[in-house]
Formats: C-alpha cells, sequence, structure tokens
C-alpha cells in the first residue's frame, strides 16, 4: 500500500522539457534515495511533488487523494515537507526566530491579528524544545548568516520537520558538507522517525547506500529504474551511465 | 509589557500637557503631525514589515478624506463618518490589493500608482465632488454628547484617534499575523514552503493599512474642511513615502517621526527660505545613503540604545521572545 504515488510527470521550461513522465511509489517508511546526474531533473521532480512549481501533467497522489493542483501551503497541511538544494533560511533572523516561524504556521491562530504577545508562548516553548532535541540547543541566538554553511544545512532540515510532516522531500541534504559534517548529517536523518517517510536526492554514494531501502533513478527527467540499493547496484546499465561512464559521483 | 503601559502614560501625557506649553500655530502644526503620523505609520506597516513599497498609498487617503467631506452633507455623527471612510478604503484596498499583491517590487509600486492615478482622473474630471477644484464642507467633530469647536479639543481628539491606532498597529505587528508578514518580508518563498499563505498575509495587511491611511483621510477633512484631488497626486504619494523612509523603516513610530521632522521642515524652513525642499532632499539623500535606519536609528545610536539596526522579527520578536525565554527562566 503506498502512501504517495507519483505518476508521469511532465514538465518544461520552454523548448526545455525537463520531466519526461517521471514517476515514483512512496510506501510507509521508505527512505527512497532518487540519483541522477546533473541537471536530470531532481529538483524540478521535487518542486512539482511540492507545488513549488506547476506540473504540466501528471498526478502526485496522497492516500488516494489528488493533490498537484494544490497550493503548496495547502500540501504541508497534508503533511509535506521539504528542504531546498541551496540553503533557504531567513539569514537575518536567529535560529529560534527561523524555527518559531516555521512552527507558528502549522498553528490555529497562525493567521490572527491584533492578539497580544501572550499566545506567543507555547510555540516558544516548543522551538526550545524543538532546538534541544535536533541538537541546536547552543545556536539559538546566533543570527543565521553567523553560521557555519553545514549548521544552515541542518537547520534546513529542522526547519523541514517543524510542520510534522509525513513526507519528508529532502534536496541533496549534505551537498556542499565537508566528511565530518556529511557523516553527522547520515546521523541526523537517521534520527528521524518511521512515521516519516522520505524522499531523498543525494550525489553522495556513501549517504545514498548508508540511508536508502529504496532507489530510483531518474535520467534526462525520466525514471529509467527503482528498486532495492542491491539491484541498482548490480545493473549493468546504471553502472554505466552512473558509476562509471565519468558522470559526476562524490563517492 | 511594562514599557507598552510607559509607552502608552507617555503618549497621554504628552497629548495632554503640550498644548499648554505651546503657541496656537504650534497646536495647529501638531494636529497635522498627528494626522499625517497615523498616515505614515499605516504605510510603514507594509513597507517596513511586510516588504511592500506603495506609490499608491494616498489613495485611501484621498477616500477618506472625500468620504468624510461628501457624506458630511447629510450625517453629522464622526463615527458613522470616520466608519464609512475606513470601510471605504479598506474595500479599496481589499480590491486593488488582491491585484496588486500578485506582482513584486517595481511592479508593485507601479500598479498601486496607477490605481491612485486613476482616483486622481475620476476626482479631478467628474462633475460630482467638485471636480479638480475640490470640495469643501463645515463639519465640525460631533461626539453625540458635545460637538467639538475649538482647534484644543479638534487637537485632544486627534490625538485620541492617534494613541488609538498606535496602539491597534502594534498589537497587529507583534501578532500572529504581523510576525508571519515579517517572516514574509525576510524570506517570501521559504514561508511558502513553511506551509503559509503567504498572498493572504500580504492581503489582510494592505488592507489594514489601507484602513488605518484612510482614517488619517478622514481626521483631515475635520481638520481642513476640504478634500480635493491633490489627495491623490504624485506629491502626497510620495511625500508619505519620504516620511517613512527620513523617520526609519521597519518600526512604527519611525514613520510619525519622519511625519514631524517633514512638517517642521515644512513650516519653520519655508519661512526662512523657499528652497525648503531642496533642504528636504537633502536630508532625504543623505539618510538613504548613510542611515537606511533614519532619524529614529540616527537617535537611538546616538543615545547609545541599538546596537545594531534590525527592528523586524529579529529585533522586535527576538527582544521579546528572549524576554519571555528569561521570565521562565527565573519562575
Ligand atoms: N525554474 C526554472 N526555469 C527554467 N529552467 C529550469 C528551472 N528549474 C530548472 N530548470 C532547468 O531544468 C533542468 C533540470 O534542472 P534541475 O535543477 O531539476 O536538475 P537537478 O537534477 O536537480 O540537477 P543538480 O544535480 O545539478 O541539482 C536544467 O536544465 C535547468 O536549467
Ligand atoms: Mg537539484
Amino acid at each position: 500500500m503506498s502512501l504517495l504515488k507519483i505518476k508521469a510527470l511532465n514538465k518544461s521550461f520552454k523548448a526545455n522539457h525537463v520531466l519526461r513522465g517521471a514517476s515514483l511509489e512512496l510506501s510507509a517508511g521508505d527512505r527512497h534515495v532518487i540519483i541522477g546526474p546533473n541537471g536530470a531533473g531532481k529538483t524540478t521532480f521535487v518542486n512539482c511533488i511540492y507545488g513549488t512549481i506547476p506540473l504540466d501533467t501528471g498526478e502526485v497522489i496522497l492516500e488516494d487523494r489528488a493533490i498537484h493542483m494544490m497550493p503548496s501551503y495547502k500540501r504541508v497541511d497534508l503533511g509535506i515537507g521539504r528542504t531546498f538544494q541551496k540553503n533557504n533560511l531567513f539569514v537575518n533572523l536567529t535560529v529560534t526566530n527561523n524555527v518559531y516561524l516555521a512552527l507558528l504556521s502549522t498553528k490555529k491562530y497562525s493567521m490572527k491579528a491584533f492578539k497580544p504577545l501572550m499566545l506567543y508562548e507555547d510555540v516558544l516553548e516548543e522551538t526550545d524544545a524543538f532546538l534541544k532535541e535536533w541538537g541546536m540547543a547552543d545556536r539559538t541566538d546566533k543570527k543565521v548568516n553567523e553560521l557555519s554553511y553545514g549548521e544552515q544545512r541542518v537547520l534546513e532540515i529542522i526547519l523541514s520537520l517543524c510542520s510534522n510532516p509525513k513526507i519528508l522531500l529532502l534536496d541533496e541534504p549534505t551537498s556542499g558538507m565537508s566528511p565530518s559534517e556529511t557523516a553527522s548529517t547520515i546521523e541526523l536523518i537517521k534520527k528521524i522517525p518511521r512515521s516519516v517517510s522520505i524522499i531523498m536526492i543525494e550525489h553522495d554514494m556513501d549517504v545514498v547506500f548508508s540511508t536508502a531501502n529504496k532507489i530510483t533513478v531518474l535520467h534526462h527527467g525520466e525514471t529509467i529504474m527503482s528498486g532495492k540499493p542491491e539491484e541498482i547496484r548490480g545493473d549493468k546499465m546504471i553502472q554505466e551511465i552512473y558509476f562509471g561512464g565519468g558522470a559526476r559521483t562524490h563517492a | 509589557m511594562k514599557s507598552t503601559i510607559l509607552t502608552i502614560f507617555l503618549l497621554v501625557a504628552a497629548v495632554f500637557v503640550l498644548p499648554f506649553l505651546m503657541s496656537p500655530f504650534l497646536v495647529y502644526m501638531i494636529t497635522e503631525v498627528l494626522i499625517m503620523g497615523i498616515f505614515a505609520m499605516s504605510l510603514g506597516l507594509i513597507m517596513g514589515f511586510g516588504g511592500l513599497h506603495s506609490l499608491g498609498h494616498s489613495a485611501f487617503f484621498g477616500l477618506g478624506a472625500y468620504t468624510v467631506v461628501v457624506l458630511s452633507q447629510m450625517v453629522s455623527s464622526i463615527y458613522v463618518l470616520l466608519l464609512v471612510a475606513i470601510l471605504i478604503a479598506c474595500a479599496f484596498a481589499f480590491v486593488t490589493g488582491l491585484i496588486a499583491i500578485r506582482s513584486k517590487g517595481i511592479f508593485f509600486l507601479m500598479l498601486t500608482f496607477a490605481f491612485t492615478q486613476m482616483l486622481y482622473l475620476i476626482f479631478s474630471q467628474s462633475g460630482y465632488w467638485g471636480g479638480a477644484d475640490g470640495l469643501g464642507t463645515s463639519i465640525k467633530p460631533n461626539l453625540g454628547f458635545v460637538e467639538l469647536t475649538s482647534p484644543l479639543s479638534l487637537f485632544y481628539l486627534i490625538g485620541g484617534f492617534f494613541i488609538l491606532s498606535y496602539l491597534l498597529l502594534r498589537l497587529f505587528v507583534n501578532s500572529p499575523l504581523g510576525t508571519g508578514l515579517q517572516g514574509v518580508m525576510e524570506n517570501e518563498n521559504r514561508m511558502i514552503a513553511l506551509g503559509y499563505n503567504v498572498r493572504n498575509y500580504k492581503v489582510i495587511a494592505y488592507i489594514v493599512a489601507g484602513g488605518f491611511a484612510g482614517l488619517a483621510g478622514g481626521l483631515y477633512a475635520f481638520k481642513t474642511q476640504f478634500a480635493s484631488p491633490d489627495l491623490f497626486g504624485v506629491h502626497m504619494a510620495a511625500t508619505v513615502i519620504i516620511m517613512v523612509y527620513i523617520g526609519g523603516m521597519g518600526t512604527l513610530f519611525g514613520p510619525v517621526l519622519g511625519a514631524g521632522i517633514y512638517i517642521f521642515l515644512q513650516n519653520y524652513v519655508s519661512t526662512m527660505t523657499d528652497r525648503w525642499s531642496l533642504i528636504m532632499g537633502l536630508i532625504f539623500i543623505a539618510l538613504v545613503l548613510f542611515n537606511r535606519g533614519g532619524a529614529l536609528h540616527l537617535i537611538q545610536l546616538l543615545i547609545g540604545k541599538v546596537s545594531s539596526y534590525k527592528l523586524n522579527v529579529a529585533k522586535s520578536k527576538g527582544v521579546s521572545l528572549n524576554e519571555l525565554a528569561k521570565n521562565k527562566g527565573t519562575e
């Protein structure tokens, strides 16, 4: 029984046909990693699932419910969260205020105007608890632009967890990280409870094979193969276009 | 909390005491500062907290003024007049906001400007409401139990509205919605990704700002007994932007200070030299170039109260968040 069915997505930017029938099925608890060379359309795929950009044709079905026409904020309500390949944070605000804004969006009163400050206290407590839980308690009063790049990358993941998503879309969470930062980020991702199913784009093969229970290969906008890590690793064609054939690999 | 009470107290005390220390001309001028202060605060709300730079904010002010002048021929209650002025301004903000908020930056600026120019044309060309000459009235603020006739009572009335507006806007800025609005200004894309319905935040802020500008316009009509199409002109729209800029964006009080500086210079420097607008322009340029935080920030720097200028979520929110956190720790 799959949680999320992504069926035959097509997306063009002018003459650039980026997604060509890309599909994917996510089951509950999956760590489903998407691999593929630069420019394959991986980020575009995530953008379309999340509603960041509209798709041309295709369907995204969450538990029997078509969500691909909904605006992002409705998809978030239904339990989808995401991170960005390029850090997308409130750089001028403190870590606390970043998380605070992320948690506030989940509150029923987030649109209340002319209500006093008192109402904020429960978000504040949650913010503290959240930062402790995810190991950023010592960074609370730092502004984001004072954090190291790796810390910003981690905050990117933490923010996406604030809405308590059922499904998390991670776009290259370890990109640009040092080996040690990468290692601790893998640990953090492993800490995410199984009640959260994950679709993750990743280039680093160590990360891929240490986290994935399924892998889909996206090539020129097509999902050319999907299966268990062993199957993908053993496949001739995949080895040629991805592991062998001079395509970009960090591993 | 303490600082809020103190602020209210100081404002009320100032409004009460000032007239005894001042000449009638000063009272008259400060009345104008208070009206323009409400107007500038309302623009400051969307500019400094929402990142929406409007060159058409005078639309709401003008609509408020015209509403009071036109309706005063039929109605005398100040409550009804101002309420309708606010509602009409809000309605116009709602309709134009829905359209303008789809665009950003310079396009937003030009769209808001276009809507206001449209009003200018309608009001100056039409045969009703006095056309290009404008329309006069002889309405006195009628509170139901008393009719205010003296300039001093008008000053108190407008002082009251000013304090009320300031407090309401402050509440708004610190509300969940106001906080979200500041998040949108910081990083709209992330706010969308976090699940905020960003468009609604902007439209609501735009309507609230329009409503307060409408109130300011309505009060202005009580003071000047007159409304003319110039209220929708470029000059008016630019003036209020300058007030917000020189006073300081990202705070509520900054724009009020800007209105004060502007009006004082206009009244005093213009008695000394014809080139008062040149002086105003130089101050404007200097502040834009050297001190983005405006005059308020300059003062804060002088008295050493502020180390860095960041008066949106980071500061106003951060400070109060930290205060809350501290209080918790000591409990
Ligand atoms: N918003 C956009 N407008 C126009 N073209 C775009 C847009 N987003 C992506 N593209 C194009 O779509 C193609 C795929 O880009 P995408 O970012 O999805 O690739 P990717 O697989 O994530 O690559 P990478 O591994 O470098 O992150 C590229 O040719 C890119 O230029
Ligand atoms: Mg990408």
